[in-house]
């Protein structure tokens, strides 16, 4: 995969609660498809919109990530690498918040949800096992396996 | 010693809980586990009874664990760890000379509103380390003792299990039948079955059916973030709404700064802050203490006084050491089979004790408790639990996630700590609560015991996983944010000397104090701990109200 171009570098944005802007959404798109690639059959972070709707939807549960990314974002200096691991050898600190969080927003994009067999949690009513007495029974006929209490105390 | 019973256990026309300000039969501090059993108990007994808790009510209304939202709301507003959380009612804890990092919950339920529900008696070895073993020491109390109280307390928590364990001596009923094991942990008792190990089905305080205050389980597989079913039993769910109605004075938001004493040396009130930064007493004749492994020693440090100079009930010196933390390991299986993790209860399908007890040919004491844990949706799959936290970003993380989601289950592993001095906590006067009053310092250091009882462990949870036919085992083999279980500071024993609190939970150096949570440990067990928690808490209180007569309390 070729390296993406690299945004504009941001300006002197402060570390606050503002959107992030169309030149950190950009490098955000850039980055994203670091951690994750078009490849597999699967969309890259950018082909699934982490950038734009779905880091938003993340802000929208977890405002504290906005402070997260915009930081971890700020710490990767021109140029930007071509691949996770040559971004993952600067040792970054923001680093593994902002790939956390772009994961959070890939999975959140439905079509890939789907992609992976993963639904939202539903309810599902408990339906009991009928062959436990069976299946424990080898545990049960080899008897007990704890150290009782010494005779001394009974 | 002057001792003046206890009022008469019955007051005509008294409300249980009495008005703001008055003076109170028992005043405990803390509404987790072991307060709420603690409360609900002398409430049932007639006495006037409040509760100060420095948290607030759980907000289920703030729970995703219905929506696509469930795994961001884990990293933060549902997050154990109170350094992540930073809900207000958190206190700081310097966590720099820890390996391992605390998980609580500061808020009414206690840490039982994010637990998991697992739910674990000790076994009689447990009490008898001394005895058994030549380590450590023998509790006051055997599990003889404490056997009818475990009946009891699993009863009040709604608890769903398999009796007859043969890892027990007298197990022979629980509330409700266990919950489905799952495939996940039809595989690993199966690979048992061949191995000729231990397992049994899953023991968890979870409702499977409608139970009291509990709804029945939805298998969200979601238990640790807002259980919106009202299905685990936690106290907030169990104990509270009952407690209220039967008269329990509750006050949330409300930080205990000290427990005040008379010139005699016993308990007078417990001085709190509220939520507006106003300072209160709350008298009583008996104070009770169960605000965890952390917040119990704190208060105690924090209450000096000419006689107490080094806190109170610290006559022994040992108030706020011997911490034990179960420090703990995962080691994951993937597998082809289908085991959509998030369609079954979380807490634990099953069980294994098969190298809990001590074989001292192994090289070390005690043992561990194993439990299968289901590995969660995606945005888990790169998680340091139980995945160790290695990154799997790049090219490879397609293949990985494939991998792992839906096809991995992990034997989490609860390693036996025992208690050294030097593993303590401490005031940290350089950081402050909302309140204004000191944080705390952690300084906990894994022995060589530990390292090695993991070790040997994760091997054989290793092989357990490959017999049951996992192409791949992943182990994180000690993860630091796991915390969960905080014991052992404020210890119990029968000598004044070595020991804080007697085998009722009654401080040696305060007659109307007693201390019913897990610091009271003198060992750690390998279990999880707020079953017994409960039932120590349930006894010892039986105990006072039987004792009330010769109780002593300040005049």
């Amino acid at each position: 995969m070729n390296a993406p171009a690299l945004p504009a570098p941001l300006g002197d944005v402060p570390l606050s609660d503002v959107p992030l802007s169309d030149d950190e959404r950009a490098k955000l798109a850039s980055v994203a498809d670091l951690f994750i690639t078009r490849s597999s059959g699967m969309p890259s972070a950018s082909d699934a919109r982490v950038h734009s709707e779905f880091i938003d939807r993340v802000f929208g549960v977890r405002p504290d990530l906005l402070h997260a990314v915009r930081t971890g974002l700020r710490q990767i200096k021109p140029p930007l690498p071509g691949t996770f691991e040559e971004l993952s050898d600067r040792g970054l600190p923001g680093l593994r918040a902002l790939a956390d969080a772009v994961t959070a927003a890939y999975f959140l994009n439905p079509d890939v949800a789907r992609l992976v067999g993963y639904q939202k949690r539903s309810v599902i009513p408990i339906r009991f096992d009928d062959d436990l007495d069976g299946l424990v029974a080898p545990v049960s006929a080899r008897g007990p396996i704890y150290r009782p209490t010494p005779r001394e105390d009974s | 010693m002057q001792h003046s019973p206890l009022r008469s256990p019955s007051h005509p026309g008294d409300k249980a809980g009495g008005k703001a300000g008055d003076k109170a039969d028992v005043v405990i501090v803390g509404a987790g586990p072991a307060g709420a059993v603690a409360a609900r108990r002398f409430v049932e007994a007639g006495y006037t009874v409040v509760c100060i808790e420095q948290g607030d009510w759980p907000d289920y209304t703030q729970s995703h664990v219905a929506d696509e939202f469930l795994e961001l709301s884990a990293g933060k507003q549902w997050n154990p760890q109170p350094s992540v959380r930073r809900s207000f009612s958190d206190y700081p804890i310097d966590t720099t000379a820890s390996d391992v990092e605390p998980l609580i919950w500061n808020g009414v339920g206690g840490s039982a509103v994010m637990y998991a529900g697992i739910w674990m008696r000790l076994m009689p070895s447990d009490f008898r380390v001394r005895s058994l073993d030549g380590v450590a020491d023998d509790w006051p109390l055997s599990y003889e003792d404490l056997a009818p109280y475990y009946e009891r307390i699993e009863r009040d928590f709604g608890v769903s299990g398999h009796p007859g364990d043969p890892a027990f001596p007298d197990i022979d009923a629980y509330p409700m039948k266990p919950a489905p094991i799952g495939a996940a942990g039809r595989m690993m008792a199966e690979a048992h079955n061949r191995l000729g190990w231990h397992w049994w089905p899953g023991s968890n305080a979870i409702a499977t059916e409608d139970y009291r205050n509990q709804g029945a389980c939805v298998q969200r597989g979601a238990c640790m973030w807002g259980c919106i079913n009202k299905a685990k039993g936690s106290p907030d769910v169990t104990h509270w709404p009952d407690l209220l109605k039967q008269g329990v004075r509750l006050i949330t938001r409300a930080t205990a700064q000290e427990i005040e004493t008379d010139a005699r040396g016993l308990a007078t009130a417990v001085v709190y802050i509220d939520d507006d930064g106003v300072t209160h007493r709350q008298e009583g004749d008996l104070v009770v203490l169960a605000a965890n492994g952390l917040g119990t020693p704190r208060l105690l440090q924090l209450s000096t006084s000419r006689r107490f100079p080094n806190g109170l009930a610290n006559g022994s010196g040992l108030v706020g050491k011997r911490l034990m933390m179960h420090p703990f390991a995962t080691v994951v299986g993937v597998f082809d089979e289908q085991l959509d993790p998030w369609k079954s209860v979380w807490g634990q399908p099953i069980y294994s004790l098969e190298f809990y007890e001590t074989v001292r040919e192994r090289g070390f004491l005690r043992g561990a408790k194993w439990n299968v844990t289901p590995t969660g949706g995606p945005q888990a799959m790169s998680a340091a639990f139980p995945w160790g936290g290695a990154a799997i970003w790049g090219d490879a993380f397609h293949d990985t996630v494939r991998d792992r989601l839906g096809h991995s289950l992990a034997w989490g592993i609860v390693a036996e700590d025992l208690p050294e001095e030097h593993n303590r906590v401490e005031l940290d006067h350089s950081t402050r609560d909302r309140s204004g009053l000191p944080g705390v310092k952690m300084i906990y250091e894994t022995s060589t015991n530990t390292k090695d009882l993991l070790a040997f462990n994760v091997e054989r949870a290793g092989e357990s996983l490959r017999a049951a036919g996992a192409k791949e085992t992943i182990v994180a083999p000690m993860i630091r944010e796991t915390g969960w279980h905080i014991l052992g500071t404020a210890t119990m024993g029968d000598d004044p000397s070595s020991s804080v609190v007697d085998g009722w939970g009654r401080a040696h150096d305060v007659p109307n104090l007693m201390i019913v949570d897990g610091s009271t440990w003198p060992t750690s067990s390998g279990m999880n701990p707020t079953p017994t928690i409960a039932a120590f808490s349930l006894r010892a209180v039986e105990h006072a109200v039987t004792a009330r007569r010769s109780q002593a309390v300040a005049l």
